[in-house]
């Protein structure tokens, strides 16, 4: 019976690592998009966003169903519950960072004020660099057990939500200088919206992170401040 | 405690301190400390051979029944030493039920229930064996079923009802705590499933303690668990907390099938 549990959570966290790869993978093509400086999306590149994205949220749907599975059959308990609680809280956060990802390439091509883009699009890089690592670190702390990476990714969401509040005040300001203000407008709300969707991004590398602390330590720490001997980690 | 991995109760129905059970100077059950809550069931896991019927059998004193057995430490109900008590009154306010269901064969239904009595020459008025009958099988939920064929012998009803039978004749005697041990492991999963609703209403008027070798049963229906290797108590917590957190890396591998 035991060999059979851990086959099944094995089978479980395989699936598990094919998703977590192929949503970095998409949120590396973006990364490597925004440093291109472009906003006209090549036709290729947005199938292959939206194939990927429909491959996400299939596993979603059957990770999900796995682990249920898991669960019914087998009733794990202590950490091998958590593991499997905890997998089931990220995989939900992961198929949102894949929605906020097709969201972001979605709002390319309503970008009308290239100049407030370009202007704007040194500050955004940074923003979505952070986020990125994030997630990439929120991932490795569930799956290598490494509690550092899961305090900085913690640690360094107030860190994005900062930037996103000065990068808004930033575009505010600039965009008194233009002329065209209907451009302006338009263009300052899409931006306004990849830098929303880039800082829930990072919210969710926080409940991934949240989720992988679970699973190491037994401890819920969602909606509580980190106590202070994870405030020393990582100092 | 001085472990931390065994948890304080308040107002404890039974302390147990520095118990020690040796088989011809083998100690089988090792220096326990513990309390037990009152009203609430507790698990006691471990591996084959841990010591957990050991000590079970400690708490009412069935050890004295064999030479070869030597029990120290002490074992208090309230603030009475059960050591210095006569066992026949230990015996009274902790009932015990064993794995296999063990009515007395050549006594009808009605009789099992009151043997307690009669075997210990406690002589009782018609109405109030009658009393205890009835009152003793309705709490086993078995009244019902049985309540027209008290005459018949007890080994005429099926397995499950046999060890509601047993608990009925524990509980005639109206303990204060009931002593379990893997009473469901030779039922099947009916009989196995009453027995457990019927653990669970128990713990509102009685105290039961449990040895079960079913994890799954000792997650369901308790509300502590105590796990036991090799003679030791390793952990004692709140079951919720035991199930999804064990603080020893032994109850995470017996737990989570690395062992046992």
């Amino acid at each position: 019976m035991s060999q059979k549990k851990e086959e099944a959570i094995q089978k479980v966290m395989t699936e598990f690592e094919s998703m977590a790869n192929l949503v970095l993978s998409q949120l590396d093509r973006l990364e490597s998009f925004f440093q291109s400086g472009e906003t006209n999306l090549p036709e290729k590149l947005r199938e292959e966003f939206d194939a990927n994205e429909k491959l996400i949220d299939q596993y979603e749907v059957k990770l999900s169903e796995r682990i249920i599975n898991t669960i019914v059959l087998f009733q794990p308990v202590a950490s091998d519950i958590r593991q499997l609680i905890a997998c089931y809280r990220i995989i939900i956060n992961l198929e949102r960072i894949g929605d906020y990802t097709i969201n972001i390439v979605k709002f390319f091509s309503e970008i009308k004020n290239l100049e407030l883009y370009e202007q704007m699009i040194g500050a955004i890089n940074p923003m979505l660099i952070t986020s990125t690592q994030m997630v990439t670190k929120s991932l490795l702390s569930y799956i290598h057990h490494d509690k550092e990476y899961a305090i900085w990714t913690i640690k360094n969401d107030d860190m994005v939500d900062d930037m996103n509040r000065k990068l808004l005040k930033g575009m505010v300001s600039r965009s008194k200088s233009f002329d065209d203000k209907k451009k302006t407008l338009i263009s300052f709300i899409t931006i306004k919206d990849m830098m929303d969707n880039i800082e829930r991004m990072a919210d969710h590398a926080t409940n991934i992170a949240e989720a992988a602390i679970y699973y190491m330590e037994g401890k819920d720490i969602r909606h509580h401040p980190l106590d202070d001997e994870m405030m020393n980690i990582n100092q | 405690m001085g472990n931390e991995n065994i948890i304080s109760v308040n107002n404890p129905i039974l302390s147990v301190r520095n118990l020690t059970v040796a088989y011809d100077h083998v100690p089988a059950v090792k220096d326990v400390t513990v309390d037990f809550k009152k009203n609430s069931v507790t698990a006691i896991m471990g591996p084959s051979g841990c010591g957990k019927s050991t000590l079970l059998r400690a708490f009412n004193r069935m050890h004295e029944l064999y030479e070869n057995i030597e029990t120290t430490g002490t074992i208090l109900m309230g603030d009475v030493d059960i050591m210095k008590m006569p066992t026949i009154k230990v015996r009274r306010r902790m009932g015990m039920v064993f794995q296999r269901p063990n009515p007395f064969p050549t006594m009808s239904i009605y009789d099992n229930v009151i043997s307690g009595y009669k075997l210990n020459g406690i002589p009782l008025k018609k109405s109030d064996k009658d009393e205890i009958v009835e009152r003793s099988l309705s709490d086993v939920a078995l009244w019902d079923e049985v309540k027209d064929s008290l005459n018949k012998k007890g080994t005429f009803l099926s397995g499950g009802q046999q060890q509601r039978l047993c608990i009925a004749r524990a509980l005639a005697f109206n303990p204060e705590i009931i002593l379990l041990d893997e009473p469901t492991s030779a039922l099947d999963p009916i009989a196995t499933s009453k027995i457990e609703d019927l653990v669970v209403k128990l713990k509102e008027n009685y105290t039961i303690i449990m040895v079960t070798h079913n994890m799954s049963q000792a997650a369901r229906i308790s509300d502590y668990s105590l796990f036991m290797y090799l003679g030791e108590l390793v952990e004692y917590n709140k079951t919720k907390i035991m199930f999804t957190n064990p603080k020893d890396r032994r109850t995470e591998e017996y737990l989570t099938g690395k062992f046992g």
